[in-house]
C-alpha cells in the first residue's frame, strides 16, 4: 500500500516534467533551473523538518539538487522525479544528523525516559487552532518548530516522512532500513510526544 | 497491552494503511473518543505541513546550485578527461617518437657499416595516428646470424 502523497505541492504534469528532465540531461541549465524552482520549497521543508537548522537545511537541499544533476543519466524514467529527489535529500539529511558533532543519533527504538514513561496514547483533544489563521500565526509556527526540535532525530524523521511527505510505512521502512513495526512504534511515540509538547506550549501561552 | 494495540490500529487507520475490509470493520467499531483522536491527529498533520511549508516560502536555492551546475556533469567531465588524455597521449607519443628516432639515428650513425640487408623484415604499423616502421637489420658488428630491430616512429 502506498502512502498518500502530500497535496500541498503537486508535481508537474508528467510529460512536462519528463521534458525538463530530458532537456537538463542534454545540458540545458534553464530546464534544470525550472525543476529546482518548482521543487525547492518542498525539498527545503523536508530538510528543515529533519535537521531543524535553516543553514544546514539549505546546504543539504542544494547538495541534493547538485547530486541529482550529476546523476541525471542514471535517473530511471519509470520513477517520479520528486520521489528520486526526495530520497536523496532525506538520506543526506539523515547522514548529516549522524555526523553532527555531539548529537548522538541512534536510529533504534530506545525511547528517551520522558517518552517511555507516559503510557497514554494519542491525545483525543484538538489544539483548537484555526487552520485559516495558522499560516499567518508566527507564534504558532514557532511553537510547532520548537516542539519538533525537542523530538529525537528518529522520531522527527518519521514524522516528517509521514506527515509532510505522506510516505507509506513500507517506504519509510525501506528508507530508514528498519521494520514496519519499528516505523509504527516511532511514529506513534513521535505523535504522542508532539501533541504533548504542543498542549504544554499552548497551556503556558494561555496562562501567560 | 490491548489499549496499545488499539492505538496502533487507530494510527494505521489514520495513515491509510488498512485494507478496505479492515478499514470498514475498524470504522464500524470507532468510539467517539477515537474519532476525536483522529481529529486531533489530522489537526496536527495540517499544522505541521503548514508550518514547514511556510518556513520554506521564499527560499531560493538556485544561486548556490548554479555555480556547481556550470562545472558540468560527470558525463561532460568524462568527455573532457578523455580529450585531455588524448592530448596527453599524443604528446607522449611525440616524445617517444623523438626518443626512438634519436636512438635509431645514433645506432645507425655508430653502425655506419651496417645497412639493411635484403633479408630484413620490414613492417609498418600505426598507433593512435602515428606511423612507425620496424626495421630488422643484420648485425654485422657481432657477426653470425645476429640481428637488431629498430622501430622508427614518425608523427603525422
Amino acid at each position: 500500500m502506498r502512502g498518500e502523497r502530500a497535496k500541498g505541492d503537486l508535481g508537474f504534469v508528467e510529460p512536462a516534467e519528463r521534458k525538463l528532465v530530458d532537456d537538463a540531461r542534454s545540458g540545458d541549465p534553464a530546464a534544470f533551473r525550472a525543476l529546482v524552482e518548482h521543487y525547492q520549497r518542498r525539498v527545503y521543508a523536508v530538510a528543515l523538518g529533519v535537521l531543524h537548522d535553516p543553514d544546514e537545511a539549505r546546504d543539504v537541499s542544494q547538495e541534493a539538487f547538485i547530486r541529482v544533476y550529476r546523476n541525471l543519466d542514471s535517473f530511471q524514467g519509470d520513477a517520479q522525479f520528486f520521489t528520486w529527489l526526495y530520497r536523496i535529500v532525506m538520506n543526506l539529511a539523515i547522514d548529516h544528523l549522524r555526523k553532527r558533532r555531539g548529537d548522538r543519533i541512534e536510529f533504534d527504538d530506545t525511547l528517551a525516559p520522558s517518552e517511555a514513561a507516559d503510557p497514554g496514547g494519542i491525545v483525543p483533544r484538538r489544539l483548537g487552532f484555526d487552520p485559516g489563521r495558522a499560516l499567518l500565526d508566527k507564534e504558532l509556527r514557532a511553537q510547532l518548530l520548537e516542539a519538533l526540535k525537542k523530538l529525537s532525530a528518529p522520531h522527527r524523521a518519521v514524522l516528517i516522512m509521514r506527515e509532510v511527505e505522506g510516505l507509506s510505512y513500507q517506504e519509510m521502512a525501506d528508507d530508514l532500513k528498519c521494520s514496519i513495526g519499528t516505523v509504527m512504534s516511532r511514529l506513534f511515540h513521535a505523535r504522542k510526544k508532539m501533541q504533548s509538547l504542543l498542549h504544554e506550549a499552548r497551556n503556558i501561552d494561555t496562562a501567560a | 497491552m490491548e489499549s496499545m494495540k488499539r492505538e496502533l490500529e487507530l494510527q494505521r487507520y489514520f495513515d491509510g494503511e488498512m485494507t478496505p475490509e479492515e478499514r470498514a470493520r475498524f470504522e464500524a467499531e470507532l468510539t467517539s473518543e477515537e474519532r476525536q483522536s483522529l481529529d486531533a491527529l489530522g489537526e496536527m498533520r495540517g499544522l505541521l505541513r503548514d508550518a514547514l511549508h511556510a518556513q520554506a516560502e521564499g527560499v531560493n536555492l538556485w544561486q548556490g546550485i548554479e555555480g556547481e551546475i556550470q562545472k558540468g556533469r560527470p558525463a561532460d567531465d568524462l568527455a573532457k578527461a578523455r580529450a585531455k588524455r588524448r592530448g596527453l597521449g599524443t604528446r607522449m607519443l611525440g616524445l617517444a617518437t623523438a626518443v626512438a628516432a634519436a636512438a635509431a639515428f645514433v645506432f645507425i650513425f655508430q653502425s655506419s657499416r651496417i645497412t639493411p640487408s635484403n633479408e630484413c623484415d620490414i613492417e609498418n604499423f600505426e598507433v593512435e595516428g602515428a606511423f612507425a616502421t620496424v626495421l630488422k637489420l643484420a648485425d654485422t658488428q657481432h657477426g653470425g646470424d645476429a640481428t637488431t630491430t629498430v622501430v622508427w616512429a614518425q608523427e603525422d
